[in-house]
């Protein structure tokens, strides 16, 4: 399957996702998103900013003594899910999701995701 | 308290309020936080003029005309609220205890349904059936029966700290300008006390800036970032943070119970 092909199956595996990412941390952009993502390039790339934040886009850990796999961001109304590709870790998969998620199927689906992508890639 | 107090206090709970609706009625509590019998006193509080309230929770509901802080008359009840049932349709007066103590057990049962408490709010009947001619049943009362103290309102941060205990093996709250914290492991709470004294400054200014700012509830998870591979999160609420290390097999947990605690 092709990037976009991936993404878009885990959106349609898991609708309350709207959008699925597929970003460059170290150039601070989104490089592929689901087709289904209603975010333009400027909202993709605020999410890809705010996600860089988190896992330490520039190497340093932001909180504790490594820098973090993954990072989820929730607010009333909105998740944002952020993993780490561990190949390549400077790209991640990003995510944007209603609360009513299923953290623990999403986490385990969305990180076997970003490992097919990085081993294509 | 003092009717300049009650007044201060009716105005900061209503600026605060997150005004959600579901099925045309407003939501109070979500039946975790805020506690339910509180918030169906709060809300009565809050109502100064004189309405009918009929409040919800699963297929229950209790229905009274309120007016200034007290309770004028019971309209209905539904039939599960057995105390009630005798005193649908009557003016409630507090010079009656057994009265005072049948409409608080039915407010008590009906916070104790856990299930989220939705409001109804409208005009009252008639003032005949409104119990405008009696003396009502005060608040201060009702309070004083189920032993509640209006000024003692619990922090979420606090009630989300204690409910989530079982989900984190440190935990350090920032509050009033200080660190405070708590822990079964002393390592693992010296780790997140270097985190609060090393990098935290720069972690939340890093984070306000591509989030926006942190007046409204947010919880942040990174993982693995300790020794051991725990995950540390971050909440902030109602002008406070904490962080909390624990395991990724609790990470869900404890969102779910942010979720529960943190929204209606």
């Amino acid at each position: 399957m092709t990037v976009s092909e991936e993404l878009d199956a885990l959106h349609g595996q898991f609708p309350a996702c709207g959008t699925v990412a597929y970003a460059d941390l170290a150039a601070g952009m989104v490089l592929v998103a689901n087709s289904q993502s209603t975010l333009d390039r400027h909202a993709l790339d605020k999410l890809c900013a705010q996600a860089g934040c988190l896992l330490g886009g520039d190497g340093t850990p932001p909180l504790g003594a490594a820098a973090p796999d993954f990072a989820l961001a929730r607010e009333t109304g909105r998740l944002l899910l952020a993993f780490k590709s561990p190949q390549q870790p400077t790209d991640a998969l990003l995510c944007l999701a209603a609360p009513e998620l299923d953290l623990a199927a999403f986490q385990i689906a969305a990180q076997a995701c970003l490992v097919r992508i990085s081993a294509e890639g | 308290m003092t009717h300049d107090d009650a007044i201060a206090g009716n105005l900061a709970a209503l600026g605060a309020r997150q005004t959600v609706f579901r099925d045309g009625k407003r939501v109070i509590s979500n039946g975790c936080f805020p506690p339910p019998l509180p918030a169906i006193l709060q809300e009565i509080a809050t109502t100064v003029l004189q309405r009918q309230l009929c409040f919800h929770a699963g297929d229950s509901h209790l229905a009274l005309v309120v007016s200034e802080r007290r309770l004028m008359s019971l309209v209905s009840a539904s039939s599960d609220l057995a105390e009630a049932q005798p005193l649908i349709g009557t003016a409630l007066s507090h010079d009656q205890p057994e009265v005072l103590e049948a409409v608080a057990a039915a407010m008590v049962r009906l916070a104790q349904m856990e299930q989220p408490v939705l409001v109804e709010t409208g005009f009252a009947a008639a003032a005949a059936d409104s119990g405008l001619g009696s003396l009502g049943l005060p608040l201060t009362m009702l309070e004083e029966i189920m032993d509640l103290d209006p000024a003692e309102q619990e922090r979420p941060m606090a009630f989300f700290i204690d409910a989530s205990a079982e989900l984190y093996a440190a935990c350090l709250l920032h509050s009033g300008g200080a660190w405070m914290g708590a822990a079964a492991d002393q390592a693992v709470l010296t780790e997140l006390q270097q985190i609060a004294e090393v990098q935290w400054e720069r972690f939340q200014a890093s984070f306000a800036k591509h989030a926006g700012p942190l007046e409204t509830p947010r919880l942040v998870s990174l993982g693995p970032v300790l020794e051991g591979g725990l995950c540390v999160s971050v909440v902030w609420a109602g002008g406070e943070c904490a962080l909390f290390a624990h395991s990724r097999d609790d990470l869900a947990a404890l969102h779910g119970m942010w979720q529960r605690v943190f929204t209606l």
